[in-house]
């Protein structure tokens, strides 16, 4: 009776014995059969958009720089604010006309057609523009019928395009044809095929006379204050403007004929210019330049400067102190968002008095003891300045992507991605909204 | 979702309807195991767990795990499996749910970002496995499998400008990784 109970169990034995050998010939044959399939693939999809030039000739353009019927905001720039007009710059192409007669009720009146137009500067009636690598000259005494009295030819040389892109030299590019493009290849592919535009110049202007835009008091014309992002500054009788290496002088004394004084090398990523008394700021990447203009207008001579991590940075002065906003996110590089403030006690050995830091701050503006500061996505930060040492925040405007902001008598021109706001800070318990002109996007 | 997988959620309902249908004893299992997932990049950890029901000899779970293969990332997926064999010792399994993405950042193949975003993909793994019991209601459990997952990356490029807010361009990276999976774990 025993022998088959010990077959049974031998049975048993070889049937457990050959499901393990199974199963493990059937995982191993699993990894064997799957091994071909472990692959790791990589698709990369990227949708950009290139631009096709359209060109015109050089005659047609300059027959068209007047003012033109209004056209939609689609990408706000540079403001000079005069009387009761705005002059509000389309990047690369032109310059709307704005009458803000009621601020609350701003009404666009005229475009005046300037391809390739990033700054503005006013003095008086005369307002200077640049057409690529021109220096125009506007008389603007009467913002519905504005002429051009000069034109000087390739006083900005250093604008480039991107990707190596060299536009046709004959003939002036008034607008670019949008191309949207899909790729999808393997990482490691190169994708880049685009022709757009590369540029850093922008910013806003306005000018400090609200009065009105003619000036046939005989007292000096009034020129306009330079924003944070400006390029373009006007100190008595000179136009200043950067480009990417060089600050250049233009005596302006003429104004409807400016002429060429002097260049100074600067740096090479040079991006906003301010001027302050007899001194001139000049941001660039690398760091805060400082240039005196009061012995030698024409000629402006170093007078110090102050260096900080590689980011982009608007700068802004007054008698004690420089205001630096750094700024990342762009291909300026650097990953510093921050307020850093300069002791400009002795501009040969400027030193960092205090930092704070910020969201995305870029634009800024100071009157009297009120900071404002366009800090990226959180909006608009009004600061009590008394103590530059210990900042207050009065308050804020957030939902607005803000860039730049210019405060003068009592109102704060804020330029952000949505529109051109305009806030009433008379009253510090009540800062308020005064009209928002849309963007067309 | 792919009409293709929808018969794979529909089964544990079908299972459990089933049983209740036969008035037959739902089991809870909670099943737990570290592992190895090994391909193209290398060799990297994972551990997961599956908690389900059985009825008879099919299971149905839900299971969640951490996976770092090569990208850091957190399955939660439906895990069905069949016993098979002499003591329902085999098993054969099929996981499918999504694949969240943990905190990563882009590697060697981006070669330069102002931002970047991953999100999470499909997650299947599939294979065969043996189950070796060690108390009366307790299990070892190994197996070996396929797994295929997915992750993708949205990467933006800030274009330099100082008028206005500076243009991105964004791209996007997908991922697929097909990886042997070998899973060591216990069954309570």
């Amino acid at each position: 009776m025993q022998t088959p109970v010990v077959r049974k169990s031998n049975y048993c034995n070889m049937n457990k014995y050959l499901f393990t050998l199974a199963t493990t010939f059937v995982s191993l044959l699993f990894s064997v059969l799957f091994s071909g399939c472990t692959k790791d693939t990589c698709k990369h999809t990227h949708t950009y958009t290139w631009y096709e030039p359209l060109y015109k000739t050089s005659a047609e353009v300059r027959a068209n720089i007047k003012s033109n019927p209004p056209t939609a905001i689609k990408a706000p720039g540079k403001i000079v604010i005069i009387g009761k007009y705005i002059f509000l710059n389309e990047v690369d192409k032109g310059i709307h006309v704005i009458d803000n007669t009621h601020p609350s009720s701003p009404v666009n009146i005229a475009f005046i057609d300037i391809p390739g137009n990033i700054d503005i500067a006013v003095k008086g009636n005369t307002l200077y523009a640049d057409l690529y690598t021109d220096l125009v000259t506007l008389d603007i005494a009467n913002p519905l019928n504005v002429t051009k009295t000069k034109i000087i030819d390739g006083v900005f040389p250093n604008r480039s395009y991107n990707y190596g892109f060299v536009a046709d030299g004959s003939k002036i590019i008034f607008d670019w044809a949008r191309h949207d493009t899909t790729l999808t290849e393997d990482c490691g592919q190169p994708l880049w095929n685009s022709q757009q535009l590369w540029d850093g110049r922008g910013g806003v202007l306005y000018s400090a006379d609200a009065s009105g835009l003619k000036n046939s008091s005989g007292s000096p014309a009034p020129i306009g204050i330079s924003g944070s992002m400006a390029r373009f500054a006007l100190v008595n009788n000179y136009l200043y403007t950067v480009d990417q290496s060089y600050l250049k002088a233009f005596d302006i004394t003429n104004s409807n004929n400016p002429t060429f004084s002097n260049k100074v090398g600067v740096d090479w990523s040079v991006e906003t210019i301010y001027p302050f008394k007899n001194k001139l700021f000049v941001g660039s990447s690398n760091g805060m330049f400082m240039y005196d203009i009061s012995s030698s207008p024409g000629n402006p001579v170093k007078a110090g400067e102050f260096t900080h991590a590689r980011s982009c940075d608007p700068v802004i002065a007054d008698d004690t102190f420089a205001y630096v906003t750094l700024h990342s996110g762009t291909t300026c590089l650097g990953y510093t968002n921050q307020l850093d403030i300069v002791k400009l006690n002795d501009l040969s050995n400027a030193e960092l008095a205090k930092t704070y830091s910020l969201t995305g701050p870029q634009g800024l503006s100071k009157d009297d003891n009120l900071l404002f500061i366009c800090d990226g996505t959180d909006g608009l930060k009004v600061y009590n300045a008394v103590d530059v040492m210990n900042l207050q925040l009065i308050k804020q405007f957030p939902g607005a992507e803000t860039y730049d902001v210019i405060a003068n008598n009592k109102i704060a021109i804020v330029v952000a991605k949505d529109g051109l706001y305009q806030y009433d800070y008379s009253a510090l318990s009540n800062i308020h909204l005064v009209s928002k002109i849309d963007i067309k996007n | 979702m792919k009409i293709k997988f929808i018969p794979f959620f529909l089964l544990p309902l079908l299972i459990f309807f089933s049983a209740s249908a036969q008035k037959e004893k739902l089991k809870f299992h909670s099943i737990n195991s570290i592992g190895l997932s090994d391909g193209q990049s290398g060799g990297y950890f994972l551990c997961q767990t599956v908690n389900g029901l059985s009825c008879r000899k099919w299971f149905s779970g839900i299971g969640f795990g951490a996976d770092y293969y090569p990208y850091k990332s957190y399955p939660l997926f439906l895990d069905t499996r069949k016993y098979f064999g002499k003591n329902s010792k085999g098993f054969a399994y099929g996981d499918l749910g999504y694949n969240f993405s943990g905190k990563n950042k882009p590697g060697k193949e981006v070669y330069y970002y102002t931002s970047y975003h991953f999100t999470g993909g499909i997650y299947t793994d599939i294979g065969v496995g043996y189950k070796m019991k060690f108390m009366r209601r307790s299990s070892f459990l190994f197996s070996t499998g396929y797994s295929y997952r997915e992750i993708n990356n949205k990467v933006g490029v800030a274009n330099q400008c100082l008028v206005g807010p500076c243009s991105v361009d964004y791209s996007k990276y997908r991922y697929g990784n097909g990886r042997v999976i070998f899973k060591a774990g216990v069954d309570f």
